[in-house]
């Protein structure tokens, strides 16, 4: 749970524009105090977690909100790398993908993400999880103090 | 007053000793009188100092002085002795006053002096001499009055009226004196009376007294007092010393405090004393007499031995807790009532056995104890009617039961409690009999037990009672034994008739005898064989056992009957069978001939028959027949039909007592003998296997069938073994002959070498023929050695004879090749074997010469063809190789394509998916952000787009599927159809509940090998569409399953819309539909799944169908299934 009126940090790594849009959309709707920083791929999102090149003043995510299927370094990738630094593995992972394969959720989960959700095809549906996904991350749980 | 207060004393007390209070009254009397005297004195003295005389003054006061003196000494000791001192005194004075020229002073002493000389006298009981004195002394007074002093004349009158008054004052003083005296006598004598009864009543009563001077420290004991403590007479005491000796500190710590109380009187004490006579106790009492400060002057007191009293009081006392110990300690409830309904006394177990408050005896009243009991009592009524009647009776004793609703059972005893002849009350003692009323049923039960088995054993039983030395009871079946038909009967026979009397007297002797020996012998009683006589005269042969008993009428014996003569004859019978049968020589035949035979003989039966059974067939061979008179052997007859066949198949006893043709109506033999009754036993070899039967046949019932049965049993033993032996003779025989013929005609050479004689015993025909001579020419030529001459092939094989020799004495064996010449020097190879026989035989070796002449040409001849055949066979598996590396790289080509196609096909279906939700989010986002701006149409256009987004995911989502069916590997296991199936109904629950299904689950295997998941998929599909294509009211779905050979079955069967003919195959195929979307949604792939599945399964999917006539769809699984030799390569192109 993050103080009042200091808003969540998010760190939406995703490719595709519609999905940003949307992601960013539902969130505005909700009306909790976020503000979302957008990566488009899992080298940018890497840059910008370790503050490199144009991501010097970056701010350290409260949250990251990944997709699985990024050109370059895919997901996986990406999640294995935040997991494996120590200064980084603190930050939950949520994974929102199209993908709904076993195998994904398995390897996800595997690899430490915080929670998998699969993208809905219904907009609403859509606005539910972010929803959902708002009530538990900004009210219900603590995040980890920042190192 | 002061007589009346010694008078006093004495009554009280009688403790004074009398004598010496009279001493004390005595020198009271002179300490009055002295005092009496002083204070005339003093009178006299001071006025003489008042007239001026002061001679008469110190005259005086020296008298003074002198009684004074007097005084003391009189209250110390004698005052007799006083009275001297003063009289002595007085005539001094008298004698001195002339010399002091006071004559007058010197006559007045002297007449003092004679005048206390009179009272003297009189005190001293001298009265004549004090009479004398004193008419003297009046005399001398007149003679000296008149003529002294001198006077002219004598006045005879004024002598004479002198004489007369002086006179009279002395006998009036005289006559006062003695009368005072005389009374105090009579009264010092009535109290010396009433002493002399006082101590007479203290003696009687034992009481001693004593009394105690504070002052003087005397202590002054009665007469009784030392007779009681043993004290000499005119002792004297010292109290504390003797106190403290002799009495208890605390008891003298009381009397202490007794003394300081200045307002106690009296102290009465029990004192203990050890003395020499032993323990006593004495009763003092003590009376205090104190001063005004309440100081004990002086203590007076009794004591009395209470030492028998106590005594007494102490056994009471023992008597008394001894009752009471008694009355408590006894097991009984005891109360003891006063008058009539009184509670005097009870005891604790009365309580208990009542469990009854202690209040309510206690009360004295019986009455609430009798409410309380009827409360406890299972019978209040008759309970009161009883206690009612005892008190109605007070005078008769009384025992009644009384059940209490617990279930006790109390006895109650009540008797009348007499005391000095008069009725008191009663006494009633209640016992709790409920365990000896249990242990008396169980010892009636036990007894009926005993008398049941008494009456019913088969063994005679006899009871003879010591004391009345007489049988006095039998059960039936010693009557039986004895053939009477009543036990007086039987028990009236003579005892000599009954018993063995030699035994009955030696177990008597026993039991008169109580050392232990005896009793060892007498626990296992007396047994012997005895003889009896029964009531018709006949004789049996009885075992007979005597045992000691103690019965309810004092000792017994009990005399055990069991009758052997059956026994007796059976044993005859065995002996003159065994007799026979054992002078027999060892022949099979011999032996069940004279079986038979005597068999026959001693059980009096007509045909008796040994068979065996023969070898795989259902006949007998019997071995021997007595058929009356006639032997008969080797008689085959077939079982079927016979009653032996019961004897063979069931392996036992087979008994039929008459009509045995009615049983077996085919068995002709039993027709020709006339039959009636059989009786046959199987005989076994040692397995237990049956190999014949032995047989009795009657043409009437047989007379003693037990006895019969017993000696067929006796001797089916010793037949069958005569039997086995018989069958193995022959095997072995038979085995010999077959052996013969295999050496006789065996193929190869054989020869037997016997080693103790060094020479061949025995060659076949062929071993000569190999060597090209005859057996004769062979045994001349070669009949000394072991092998005939030979030359061995490989150099390790044995060279020579010896070689040979060595080789089979160290394994027992040996096999080598070699090359022998025959006769007409043509070479041949043999294979050799020799082998040792078995013991006993083991000096015998047998020789095998194998001719391989022939097959060593044949293979060299097989080699030759196999190389060329192995140029072929080359080329061949070249060809097959290049086939088969082409096959495979077109296989692994196929697989390739195969996992492409299903990449494909996933790959496809989730980028798909990801366009579909662009298009479906972007459509409703806009719908939700510009609805302000749109009209009617635009939402129902977005509607559409966003139901055919929606359809589309389905439709991936089951492409999905279906593509995962071949995707993944299922796992196969045990499953619970019918739970499969529930579980997939609740699932469909909502739907059912929306459309009122009825669902009704019939029989289903219980569990089946299969791919759980996906046949989960299979019956979800079908009872989907089961309920999604029905229109019925209401729909009604069945599922079910039957069994084929390989295959179960399952079926699902609605009432629904039904299936047109010409559609029933392709429903099967992928996106097949038959039906608008708008009327019934889905995709098309829901079929085709499960016609995967199912084929997965090794099995079919298939359904019947009309239109409007519902519809079943049935699939089979393969009931072995084994996933991967069950899963075909299907790619997606199948489909």
């Amino acid at each position: 749970m993050k103080e009042y009126g200091v808003p969540v940090e998010i760190l939406l790594i995703e490719d595709n524009e519609g999905d940003i849009v949307l992601t960013k959309k539902a969130f505005e709707r909700e009306g909790y105090p976020c503000r979302i920083s957008v990566c488009r791929n899992g080298y940018e999102a890497l840059d910008h977690l370790y503050r490199r090149g144009k991501y010097g003043e970056a701010l350290r995510p409260d949250l990251i909100i990944m997709d699985l299927n990024m050109p370059g370094i895919s997901g996986q990738e990406t999640l294995t790398e935040i997991k494996s630094d120590r200064s980084l593995a603190s930050i939950p992972v949520i994974i929102l993908t199209t993908s709904e394969s076993q195998e994904d959720v398995q390897t996800c989960y595997q690899l430490q993400a915080s929670s998998y959700i699969r993208k809905p095809v219904d907009f609403h549906e859509f606005r539910e999880v972010i929803h959902r996904l708002q009530d538990y991350w900004f009210r219900v749980v603590k995040f980890p103090q920042q190192a | 007053m002061k007589i009346s207060y010694l008078w006093y004393r004495y009554s009280q007390a009688g403790l004074h000793r009398f004598s010496d209070d009279a001493e004390r009254f005595r020198v009271k009397v002179m300490q009055q009188f002295l005092i009496i005297c002083l204070v005339g004195s003093a009178i006299f003295g001071l006025f003489s100092l008042f007239i001026g005389k002061f001679d008469g003054t110190l005259f005086i006061l020296l008298g003074m002085g002198m009684m004074l003196a007097t005084y003391y000494i009189s209250s110390r000791k004698s005052p007799r002795l006083s009275w001297h001192i003063i009289l002595g005194f007085l005539a001094f004075q008298g004698l001195i006053s002339p010399f002091l020229f006071k004559p007058a002073y010197s006559i007045a002493s002297i007449y003092i002096l004679y005048l206390l000389l009179v009272f003297f006298l009189f005190q001293e009981r001298q009265i004549r001499r004090a009479y004398i004195l004193g008419l003297g002394l009046c005399l001398v007074g007149c003679v000296v009055g008149t003529y002294f002093p001198p006077k002219p004349n004598f006045d005879l009158t004024v002598f004479l009226c002198s004489l007369m008054v002086q006179t009279m004052v002395f006998g009036a003083s005289a006559f006062l004196w003695n009368l005072f005296f005389t009374q105090n006598e009579s009264l010092q004598e009535s109290i010396k009376m009433r002493e002399a009864s006082l101590k007479q009543a203290q003696t009687l009563s034992q009481i001693g007294s004593w009394e105690w001077d504070f002052q003087t420290h005397t202590f002054k004991t009665s007469e009784q007092f030392d007779k009681l403590f043993n004290l000499p007479p005119n002792h004297t005491v010292n109290v504390r010393a003797w106190s403290k000796e002799n009495i208890l500190e605390e008891q003298q710590a009381q009397f202490t405090t007794f003394v300081k109380n200045p307002e106690a009187k009296e102290l009465d004490m029990l004192v203990p004393m050890d003395r020499q006579e032993g323990k006593k106790w004495y009763r003092f009492k003590f009376l205090a007499l104190r001063d005004k400060r309440g100081l004990v002057k002086s203590m007076i007191g009794t004591v009395q031995d209470l030492t028998q009293q106590v005594e007494k009081d102490q056994a009471q006392a023992y008597a008394h807790s001894l009752a009471m110990a008694t009355l408590e300690s006894t097991a009984d409830g005891i109360l003891v009532t006063r008058g009539i309904d009184r509670s005097a006394q009870f005891n604790k177990q009365f309580l208990r056995i009542w469990n009854m408050p202690v209040e309510l005896p206690q009360g004295g009243d019986n009455l609430s104890a009798i409410e309380y009991a009827c409360t406890q009592v299972v019978n209040p009524e008759d309970f009161l009617a009883t206690v009612k009647k005892m008190y109605s009776e007070p005078e008769k004793t009384r025992f009644d039961e009384v059940k209490l609703k617990d279930g006790r059972v109390i006895e109650r005893y009540s008797k009348p409690l007499w005391v000095q002849g008069k009725l008191s009350g009663r006494v009633l003692s209640f016992r709790d009999v409920t365990q000896e009323r249990k242990a008396k049923e169980k010892i009636a039960a036990s007894e009926r037990k005993y008398r049941t088995i008494f009456d019913n054993l088969k063994l005679g039983i006899l009871v003879y009672n010591l004391e009345e030395q007489a049988f006095s009871d039998c059960n039936p079946s010693l009557i039986e034994l004895f053939g009477g038909t009543s036990k007086d009967q039987v028990l009236a026979l003579p005892k000599e008739q009954l018993v063995q009397m030699s035994f009955l007297r030696k177990l008597e002797d026993l039991m008169g005898r109580p050392e232990a020996i005896n009793q060892t012998i007498l626990a296992r009683g007396i047994t012997g064989q005895s003889q009896i006589q029964r009531v018709d005269q006949e004789k049996r042969t009885v075992d007979l056992s005597l045992l000691p008993s103690m019965g309810l009428k004092g000792a017994e014996i009990l005399c055990l009957y069991k009758d052997i003569t059956d026994d007796k004859k059976t044993e005859q019978a065995l002996k003159t069978i065994s007799q026979q049968v054992a002078s027999i020589q060892r022949d099979g035949f011999e032996f069940f001939a004279t079986l038979v035979q005597s068999m026959a003989e001693v059980l009096e039966v007509p045909y008796v028959l040994l068979g065996e059974l023969v070898e795989g067939q259902p006949a007998i061979m019997a071995k021997a027949v007595w058929d009356n008179g006639t032997l008969l052997r080797d008689y085959y007859y077939p079982l079927v039909g016979t009653p032996c066949l019961n004897i063979i198949d069931q392996k036992r006893t087979q008994y039929y007592p008459q009509d045995i043709q009615k049983h077996f109506p085919t068995d002709e033999d039993l027709k020709t003998w006339n039959v009636e009754s059989y009786l046959g036993l199987p005989l076994f070899n040692e397995d237990h296997e049956v190999i014949g039967h032995i047989a009795v046949l009657d043409t009437k019932p047989l007379d003693n069938p037990v006895f019969a049965e017993n000696i067929l049993q006796l001797y089916s033993s010793r037949a069958s073994a005569e039997l086995a032996r018989y069958i193995s003779s022959r095997a072995l025989q038979e085995s010999e002959e077959r052996y013969k013929a295999l050496f006789e005609h065996a193929f190869q050479g054989v020869l037997i070498y016997d080693q103790n004689k060094r020479k061949v015993i025995s060659c076949n025909q062929k071993l000569a023929d190999l060597f090209g001579m005859s057996r004769t020419a062979f045994q001349q030529k070669f009949g000394d050695r072991i092998i005939p001459s030979f030359q061995a092939i490989n150099p390790t094989d044995p060279q020579s004879e010896v070689d040979i020799m060595l080789q089979i004495a160290e394994h027992g064996t040996v096999q080598f090749e070699g090359i022998h010449h025959s006769q007409v020097n043509h070479a041949f190879i043999t294979e050799i074997s020799y082998v040792k026989m078995e013991a006993p035989n083991d000096h015998l070796i047998a020789g095998i010469f194998h001719d391989i002449t022939e097959k060593r040409k044949a293979e060299e001849r097989v080699n030759e063809l196999l190389s060329s055949l192995k140029h072929q066979n080359l080329a061949l598996e070249d060809k097959v190789r290049n086939r088969t590396k082409r096959l495979s790289t077109s296989n692994a080509q196929l697989r390739q394509s195969n996992k492409e196609l299903e990449q494909f096909a996933y790959v496809a279906s989730h980028d798909l998916q990801e366009p579909l939700r662009m298009v479906g989010n972007f459509v409703q986002l806009l719908e939700l952000e510009y609805s302000g701006q749109l009209d009617q149409e635009g939402k129902a256009y977005i509607k559409y787009a966003v139901d055919g987004v929606k359809r589309m995911e389905v439709l991936i989502h089951d492409l999905l599927d279906y593509s995962r069916m071949r995707r993944k590997n299922p796992e196969i296991s045990e499953t619970s159809i019918f739970s499969l199936i529930q579980r997939k109904l609740w699932d469909l629950q909502p739907l059912m509940e929306e459309k009122g299904v009825i669902c009704e689950v019939e029989e289903l295997p219980q569990r089946i090998k299969c791919a759980s998941q996906q046949i989960g998929i299979v019956f979800q599909n079908l009872l989907q569409n089961a309920i999604k294509f029905n229109q019925s009211q209401p729909p009604v779905i069945k599922v079910g399953s039957y069994e084929e050979e390989d295959h179960f079955i399952f079926w699902v069967k609605d009432n629904g819309i039904g299936i047109d003919q010409a559609d029933l195959i392709q429903i099967f195929e992928i996106f097949k539909r038959l039906h608008r979307k708008e009327e019934y949604p889905g995709t098309g792939i829901g079929l085709a799944i499960c016609e995967r599945i199912v084929r997965n399964h090794g099995g079919k999917i298939w359904a019947e169908s009309a239109p409007g006539e519902g519809s079943t769809f049935y699939f089979s699984i393969l009931k072995q299934l084994e996933y991967s030799s069950q899963l075909p390569e299907v790619s997606l192109s199948d489909t």
